[in-house]
C-alpha cells in the first residue's frame, strides 16, 4: 500500500483566534478547568444558530452537546478524588453491620479481630498500637483510622481525637468533605440541574452519560440518580458495558449495598480484567471483613496484571492491617521495585525498620523521602528520632527544630514535644523531659502518653497523688493503651492498695494480654490474697 | 512515494488528502469531541479514542468504501455521521477519554499500539486485547514509546502535570526525573552525532532538549532561619527563664497576683427599687406579678482592650435579661455601659441572691485577660411583706451580743411605717408561694426565724445577719457577733437530701429503661432493614407496629426523664439552700473563723450543679470523709484508711448521713478545719522505699507520615536509581 504520513489534531483555523471550542478543548487537555469550564459556558450561552460548529457538523447534535460535555468533564475533574482511596465508616455503618456472618470471626480471617492472627507482628510494648488493636502503620490512609467498637454506646463514648480512631456520625460525613464541589454555591445555580434532567434520554446517549454520570457522582454527589442514569445506561447497552458495571458496585459501595455491588464489579471483571474493578472488588471484601478472600483476589489480579503497583500495595496494607507485619514488609518492598519513588511503600517499610530496632535502616528511608521532596514535619518528626536512635546525636535536635518550624497545628507540634520530651529522658535530663511533656499537653491536652510519661516522672519525684491523677487521665483518654493501667497497677501495689492494682492490672491484660511484667504482677497479687 | 495526510476536524470528519489533492472525507460514528487518532500501517487502520470512551480500529479500506456517493454528502450527512456505513474494525472499551495514542513495532518487540488515558496506561495487540497496563497515581500530560531495550520489552516516556518524566520499561519505573516546566509533548530526536535527546514542549511554546543525567539534583530542605549563637547570653536566658518556670511551678494557683491598677475595671450597680415596669420574660413562676431589677454594668478601660466581651452570671433559677455582650475595642480611658434586668425564672427560689460579671479583653500584645466583679441583689427580687404567721414547723434561733433593733431600721422595705406591730415581727412571702416569720424579742437579744420550709429559712437569716451587720458597723459597733446555741436541724436536713437522692436514682432508672428501649428500637430496625434490602420481601409480621411502639416508649421515657431532670434541678437548689444554711448554722454555733469557713463552704458546696456522672452526695461524702480522716482524726489508726479514688454515685445515704453527723460531733469536740499541709497529722501516703523505681519506661513514637496514596509532592524531585542505557 501507499505510505501515509499522519497527522492528528484538529483543524481550527479561523484567522489567528482559535475557534472557541478548539480552545476550551486544548484547555481541558492542559488542565486549566476552570478557563475550559468559562469557555464552555460562554460558547452555551450563544442563540444556537451562531455555535458554528454545531451548524456544520450534524454530529448527532453538534458544537452544543460537545461544549456541554466538556463542561461537565471539566467541572467534574476539578473535584475529582479517585473513589479507590475514599473509605470510612460511619457509626450506623458499623453498629448496623448486616453483612457479619459470624460474631466472633476464627483467627487470621477478620479484621476485626487483629490479635487473632500470628503473622509475627511485633508486640505493643514494641510499637505503639491504635486504638483498635492494630499496630501503628508508616502511613495514614483513610482506612488505618477505622476501629471496630463492640457496641453502639461504646462508639458514641470513643474518645473524639484526631489521633485515635473516631467514629464519624455517618458515610456522608467524609464524603460530603470530599466531593465539596456540590456545596460550593454557584451563583448562576447549579449547571445542571439534576431534577429536571431525563436520565433515560441521555442514558441511551452513550458518548455523553458517561461523562454526565461523573460528573453527578463525583460533583453532584448524588448517588441516587448516578444510580438511576446508570442502570438505564447499562440496561441500553444490553448488559454488555463493564464500565457502566462498575459504576453501578460504585453506586452501591456507597449505598452499603456490598452483596449487590460485589456482583456488578464480578460480573464486570468476566467482561473485561481491569485494575480498577479489582481495586474495587477487594474494597467491597474488605469492607465484608473478608480479608482473605481480598488477598486471593490482589493475587489473581497480579496473575492477569504483574507487577502492578496499586495491586501489590493493596496487599501489604492488608497484611499490615492483619498484623502480620513480615508479610507486608515483604510486599512493600516488591512495590519498590516497580516504582521506587512509592512514599507509602517507603515510609512503611522505614517505620517497620523503626520499630525493629534497626534505626540506622529506617534513616535511610526517611532520608529518600527527603530526597524526594517529601517536606514536612512528620517527616522530620520520624527522622530526629531515628537519630536519635542511630546515635547521630548532632541531627536530633536540628531536625526536631525543622519539624517544630514545619509545624501546621497544634497536633503535629504536640507530637514534637513529646517526641523531644521522650529523647530528654533518653539523654537523662529529666527536668527538660518534664518541660517537654508540658509543652505537648499544652498544645494538644488529649495526649494520653505524654500524660503517662508525665505520671512515671512525678512518680521518680515521689508525688504520688500527682502520678495517679496523671494515669488515670491518660488511662480514661486512651483505654486500649495498656501502659498507663500497668503504671497504675504498679503505684497502687507500692502504696498498699492491692484491690486497685489488681483492678488496673486487669486492664493492662485485656488491653495487651502477651505482656510478662502484667502477668508476673496478678500472680503476685493472688498470691497475696491467697495468703489473706 | 506518496504523502497520504489524514486531517481531523472539530465536528469529527476524517478528512484525506493524496499530496495535495482532497480525496474523501469520512464522519466518525457517535462523535462528540475529538479524541486522539493514529495510523496503524500493520492494519492499514486508523485507531482513535471516541467520546464513548473506547479504542476503535478503522479499516482505511472501510472508510474508503462506506459510500459509494460523496456527492451525496451534504444530504446525507444526518445519515453518515449516524455511522451506520462506517463500520468499525474493532472497540476496546477503556473506560476513560485518552490523551495520546501510538503504534509502535520496534525490532524486538512485537508490534503494539500504546493508548495514555486520563488515569492509565494501556499496551494493545493488533486486535485490540490488552497486553498490559498500568494505573498511573498523577495525572499524565504526555508520552511516547521510544525504544525496545530489552527483548521483548518496550520503553515509554510518560509526561506529567507535576512536572515529571517517568521512563517506564513496560510498567517497571526505570527512572524519574524533573522538568523545569509541564510538558504538553515529548520526543526522543537523533539530532547529528547526539543521539536521544529528549525534546519536550511546554504550552506556552518553549521546546527544550535535554539528557538524563546523571547528577542527581536533590531536594534541598530551606534554611531554618536560626540566630547566631551566643553561649552567654543564651545562658543567661535560659536561667531567667528557669527561674520564672519554677517561680510559677511553685506558687500553686496559677493566677498571677492581682495587680493595684488593673487595665480594665469593671463595676455593677443594682438599682435600689425594682423595676417599675417589670422586664420579666418567660418566667414560670405563677405568682401574679413577677418583679425584676435593674443592674448597671460599666466598664472602665485604661488600656486599649481588644475585642472586650461581658458575660453577666446569676445562678439559676433567677436569670438576665440578656447575658453576653460584645463590644468593640475600647480605647485607652474609655468607658462602656451596659443595662439589664435581673429577675426570678425558675418556680422555685434560689439559693443565693448573688450575680457576677465578667469581662474578658485581649492587651494589645494579644495576651488573653479577665476582669470580673460581683454584685448583690435585693431580697425583694423573691420576696414580698406578708402576713406574720405564729406557727411553723422550723424554727431557728440567732442570738446576738446587742439588744434587738427595730425592723423599722433594718428592714425598712418591707415594713410599712403606719402598722406599729411591725417593729418586732415581721413575714415574708416568696414568690413561689411559701411564707416565712422573722421575730424579734422584745427582751432578750434573740431573733427567731420560722417557717414550714427549712430551705426557705435561709435567705431571710442571711439577710437579717447582713444587715445586723451593716446596722452596727455604721453605729461603729465593732464588737457585734451572732451566735447559734441550738442544736442543727440534722434531721430536717436529711430529708433534704434523701429527696434529692431518690430523685436522682429516678433519673438513672430512666437512662437505664431509655438505653433498654433503645436497644430494643434498634434491634427492630436490623431486622427491618434486611426485610426490606430482600428482593422478595418477606411479610412484616408486624414489626412496623412493634417499631412505632417502641418509639413512643422511647419518646414517653424521654419526656419522663426531662420532667425528672426538672425535679432533680428544683431539689438540688432546695438542698443548696439548706446547706447554706446548715454551714451558717455551723460556723454559728463553733464560732469558726473565716477559713474555716471557707474549708466548709468547700466541702458542703464543692459543685455549682450536679450531673448524673458526678452528683453532689458522692462528692460531699468524699470531701466530709477527707476531713475526717485528716484534721478531725481522733487516732492515727483512722489515718491509714486508703483514699477512695473514684467517684461514683452510692446505693443510699446513710454513710453520708453518718459522716455529716459524726463531722458535726467533732467539731462540737473541738475539732478544728485546717487544710495545711505541715500539720501533724498529715498522712505519709508514700511508703519508705516505694517509688524509686519507674516500673515500666513506656515510651513510645508516634511516626505517622500522612497523606494518601496519591501524593507525590510537585516540586519533589527523584533520584536517580540505576543508569539508563
Amino acid at each position: 500500500g501507499p505510505s501515509r504520513s499522519r497527522c492528528g489534531g484538529a483543524a481550527g483555523g479561523m484567522g489567528l483566534e482559535p475557534e472557541p471550542l478548539f480552545q476550551a478543548w486544548s484547555y481541558f487537555r492542559r488542565r486549566k478547568f476552570r478557563q475550559c469550564a468559562d469557555l464552555c459556558s460562554q460558547l452555551l450561552e450563544r442563540p444556537p444558530s451562531e455555535q458554528v460548529v454545531g451548524a456544520g457538523a450534524g454530529g448527532g447534535g453538534g458544537g452544543g452537546l460537545a461544549a456541554w460535555s466538556l463542561k461537565t468533564r471539566a467541572l467534574t475533574e476539578m473535584v475529582y478524588v479517585d473513589e479507590i482511596d475514599m473509605d470510612q465508616e460511619g457509626i450506623a455503618e458499623i453498629m448496623l453491620d448486616e453483612n457479619a456472618i459470624a460474631q466472633v470471626a476464627r483467627p487470621g480471617t477478620s479484621l476485626k479481630l487483629p490479635g487473632t492472627s500470628q503473622g509475627g507482628g511485633p508486640s505493643p510494648a514494641v510499637r505503639p498500637v491504635t486504638q483498635s488493636g492494630r499496630p501503628i502503620t508508616g502511613f495514614v490512609r483513610p482506612s488505618t483510622q477505622s476501629g471496630r467498637p463492640s457496641t453502639m454506646e461504646q462508639a458514641i463514648r470513643t474518645p473524639r481525637t484526631a489521633l485515635t480512631a473516631r467514629p464519624i456520625t455517618s458515610a456522608s460525613g467524609r464524603y460530603g468533605r470530599l466531593g465539596t464541589a456540590s456545596m460550593i454555591t454557584n451563583p448562576d445555580g447549579p449547571f445542571i440541574n439534576l431534577s429536571r434532567l431525563n436520565l433515560a434520554k441521555y442514558a441511551q446517549k452513550p458518548k455523553l452519560a458517561k461523562a454526565l454520570f461523573e460528573y453527578i457522582f463525583h460533583h453532584e454527589n448524588d448517588v441516587k440518580n448516578a444510580l438511576d442514569l446508570a442502570a438505564l445506561a447499562t440496561e441500553h447497552a444490553q448488559f454488555k458495558d463493564w464500565w457502566w458495571k462498575v459504576q453501578i458496585g460504585k453506586c452501591y459501595y456507597r449505598l452499603g449495598l456490598y452483596r449487590e455491588a460485589e456482583k456488578q464489579f464480578k460480573s464486570s471483571l468476566k467482561q473485561q480484567d481491569m485494575v480498577d474493578t479489582i481495586l474495587y472488588l477487594a474494597k467491597v471484601y474488605l469492607r465484608l471483613d473478608q480479608p482473605v478472600t481480598a488477598l486471593n483476589l490482589f493475587k489473581q489480579g497480579l496473575d492477569r496484571f504483574p507487577g502492578e503497583v496499586s495491586l501489590i500495595c493493596g496487599i501489604a496494607r492488608i497484611y499490615e492491617e492483619m498484623n502480620n507485619i513480615s508479610s507486608a514488609a515483604e510486599y512493600y518492598k516488591d512495590v519498590l521495585k516497580q516504582d521506587n519513588t512509592h512514599v507509602e511503600a517507603i515510609a512503611c517499610i522505614g517505620s517497620n525498620h523503626f520499630y525493629s530496632d534497626q534505626p540506622e535502616l529506617a534513616l535511610r528511608f526517611y532520608r529518600r523521602l527527603l530526597q524526594m521532596g517529601v517536606y514536612n514535619c512528620q517527616l522530620f518528626n520520624n527522622l530526629g528520632l531515628c537519630c536519635f536512635y542511630a546515635q547521630q546525636y548532632d541531627m536530633t535536635l536540628s531536625s526536631f527544630e525543622r519539624a517544630l518550624f514545619l509545624a501546621e497545628n497544634e497536633e503535629e507540634t504536640a507530637d514534637v514535644w513529646y517526641n523531644l520530651g521522650h529523647v530528654a529522658v533518653g539523654i537523662g535530663d529529666l527536668n527538660l523531659a518534664y518541660q517537654c511533656f508540658r509543652l505537648t499537653l499544652v498544645n494538644n491536652n488529649d495526649y494520653a502518653e505524654a500524660y503517662n510519661n508525665l505520671a512515671v516522672l512525678e512518680m521518680r519525684k515521689g508525688h504520688i497523688e500527682q502520678a495517679r491523677a496523671l494515669l488515670q487521665t491518660a488511662s480514661s483518654l486512651a483505654p486500649h493503651m495498656y501502659e498507663p493501667h500497668f503504671n497504675f497497677a504498679i503505684l497502687s501495689e507500692k502504696v498498699g492498695d492491692l484491690q486497685r492494682s489488681y483492678t488496673a492490672a486487669q486492664k493492662s491484660a485485656e488491653a495487651f494480654p502477651g505482656h510478662v511484667d502484667t502477668q508476673e504482677l496478678i500472680k503476685q497479687l493472688k498470691q497475696h490474697f491467697a495468703m489473706l | 512515494g506518496r504523502d497520504l495526510i489524514c486531517i481531523q476536524s472539530m465536528d469529527g470528519m476524517l478528512m484525506l488528502f493524496e499530496q495535495e489533492s482532497y480525496a474523501f472525507g469520512r464522519f466518525l460514528p457517535g462523535f462528540l469531541l475529538p479524541g486522539p487518532l493514529t495510523y496503524s500501517s500493520r492494519t492499514d487502520s486508523f485507531i482513535t479514542v471516541s467520546s464513548c470512551r473506547q479504542v476503535e480500529s478503522y479499516k482505511y479500506q472501510v472508510l474508503a468504501f462506506a459510500t459509494d456517493a460523496d456527492e451525496r454528502q451534504e444530504t446525507e450527512q444526518q445519515k453518515l455521521s449516524s455511522g451506520k456505513r462506517v463500520a468499525v474494525d474493532w472497540v476496546l472499551n477503556i473506560g476513560e477519554q485518552a490523551l495520546d495514542i501510538r503504534v509502535v513495532s520496534f525490532n524486538q518487540a512485537v508490534s503494539s499500539v500504546f493508548v495514555l488515558g486520563e488515569r492509565n496506561f494501556f499496551c494493545l495487540k493488533d486486535n485490540g486485547q490488552i497486553r498490559f497496563m498500568k494505573k498511573l497515581d498523577y495525572s499524565p500530560s504526555c508520552f511516547i514509546p521510544y525504544c525496545s531495550v530489552k527483548e521483548g520489552t518496550i520503553n515509554t516516556l510518560v509526561g506529567n502535570h507535576s512536572k515529571m518524566l517517568n521512563v517506564y520499561q513496560d510498567i517497571t519505573l526505570k527512572w524519574a526525573t524533573q522538568l523545569p516546566h509541564i510538558p504538553v509533548s515529548v520526543k526522543v530526536a537523533n539530532l547529528q552525532d547526539l543521539k536521544g535527546v529528549i525534546v519536550t514542549l511546554t504550552d506556552d511554546g518553549h521546546l527544550q532538549c535535554s539528557y538524563l543525567g546523571t547528577d542527581p539534583s536533590l531536594f534541598q530542605a530551606p534554611r531554618v532561619d536560626s540566630r547566631e549563637i551566643n553561649y552567654e547570653e543564651f545562658e543567661a536566658e535560659m536561667k531567667e527563664l528557669q527561674k520564672i518556670i519554677k517561680e510559677a511551678t511553685k506558687t500553686q494557683d496559677i493566677l498571677p497576683k492581682s495587680e493595684k491598677h488593673r487595665d480594665i475595671i469593671v463595676t455593677a450597680e443594682v438599682s435600689p427599687d425594682l423595676d417599675a415596669e417589670s422586664q420579666a420574660i418567660d418566667s414560670e413562676v405563677k405568682a401574679e406579678a413577677v418583679p425584676s431589677v435593674t443592674v448597671k454594668i460599666t466598664i472602665q478601660s485604661r488600656v486599649t482592650a481588644q475585642k472586650p466581651s461581658l458575660a453577666v452570671c446569676v445562678q439559676a433559677p433567677l436569670a438576665v435579661t440578656c447575658d453576653q455582650f460584645v463590644f468593640d475595642d475600647l480605647e485607652p480611658d474609655s468607658s462602656e455601659t451596659v443595662v439589664l434586668s435581673v429577675f426570678l425564672k425558675g418556680n422555685c427560689s434560689p439559693s443565693e441572691l448573688e450575680g457576677n460579671c465578667m469581662v474578658s479583653y485581649n492587651i494589645s500584645t494579644g495576651i488573653p485577660k479577665v476582669a470580673q466583679c460581683n454584685f448583690r441583689l435585693p431580697l425583694r427580687l423573691v420576696c414580698s411583706p406578708a402576713q406574720p404567721s405564729k406557727a411553723a414547723n422550723h424554727k431557728i434561733t440567732i442570738d446576738t451580743n446587742k439588744p434587738p433593733i427595730s425592723f423599722l431600721t433594718i428592714f425598712p422595705d418591707f415594713v410599712d411605717p403606719s402598722e406599729d406591730d411591725q417593729a418586732n415581727v415581721l413575714g415574708f412571702q416568696f414568690l413561689t408561694g411559701s411564707k416565712t416569720t422573722l421575730l424579734a424579742s422584745k427582751t432578750s437579744q434573740r431573733y427567731r426565724i420560722q417557717s414550714d420550709q427549712l430551705e426557705d429559712l435561709w435567705l431571710i437569716t442571711k439577710e437579717l445577719t447582713l444587715r445586723l451587720e451593716e446596722h452596727f458597723k455604721r453605729q461603729n459597733c465593732k464588737d457585734f457577733a451572732c451566735t447559734f446555741s441550738g442544736s442543727i436541724p440534722l434531721q430536717e436536713y436529711f430529708e433534704l437530701i434523701d429527696r434529692h437522692f431518690e430523685l436522682r436514682l429516678n433519673a438513672e432508672k430512666f437512662q437505664e429503661l431509655l438505653s433498654e428501649r433503645a436497644v430494643q428500637f434498634r434491634a427492630i430496625e436490623r431486622r427491618l432493614l434486611t426485610r426490606f434490602k430482600d428482593k422478595t420481601p418477606a411479610p412484616l409480621q408486624h414489626l412496623d407496629t412493634l417499631l412505632e411502639g417502641t418509639f413512643r416508649e422511647v419518646i414517653a421515657l424521654a419526656d419522663a426523664a426531662e420532667e425528672n431532670q426538672a425535679n432533680v434541678f428544683q431539689a438540688f437548689t432546695k438542698l443548696k439552700s439548706a446547706t447554706h444554711l446548715m454551714i451558717m448554722l455551723i460556723s454559728l454555733w463553733q464560732k469558726l473563723s473565716t477559713d474555716q469557713v471557707a474549708v466548709l463552704e468547700a466541702t458542703f458546696l464543692p459543685l455549682a450543679e450536679d450531673t448524673p456522672e458526678l452528683g453532689w452526695e458522692e462528692t460531699v461524702d468524699a470531701a466530709i470523709s477527707y476531713l475526717l480522716r485528716t484534721c478531725l482524726s481522733k487516732s492515727s489508726k483512722e489515718q491509714a484508711l486508703t483514699l477512695s479514688s473514684q467517684l461514683c454515685m452510692p446505693k443510699d445515704t446513710s454513710r453520708l448521713k453518718k459522716n455529716i453527723t459524726l463531722f458535726c460531733d467533732r467539731l462540737a469536740k473541738g475539732g478544728r478545719l485546717s487544710l495545711s499541709t505541715d500539720s501533724a497529722t498529715q498522712q505519709a501516703t508514700v511508703m519508705p522505699g516505694g517509688c524509686t523505681t519507674i516500673p515500666e519506661s513506656d515510651l513510645e513514637e508516634r511516626t505517622v507520615i500522612p497523606g494518601s496514596t496519591a501524593t507525590v509532592p510537585s516540586h519533589g524531585q527523584i533520584a536517580k536509581q540505576k543508569s539508563k542505557p
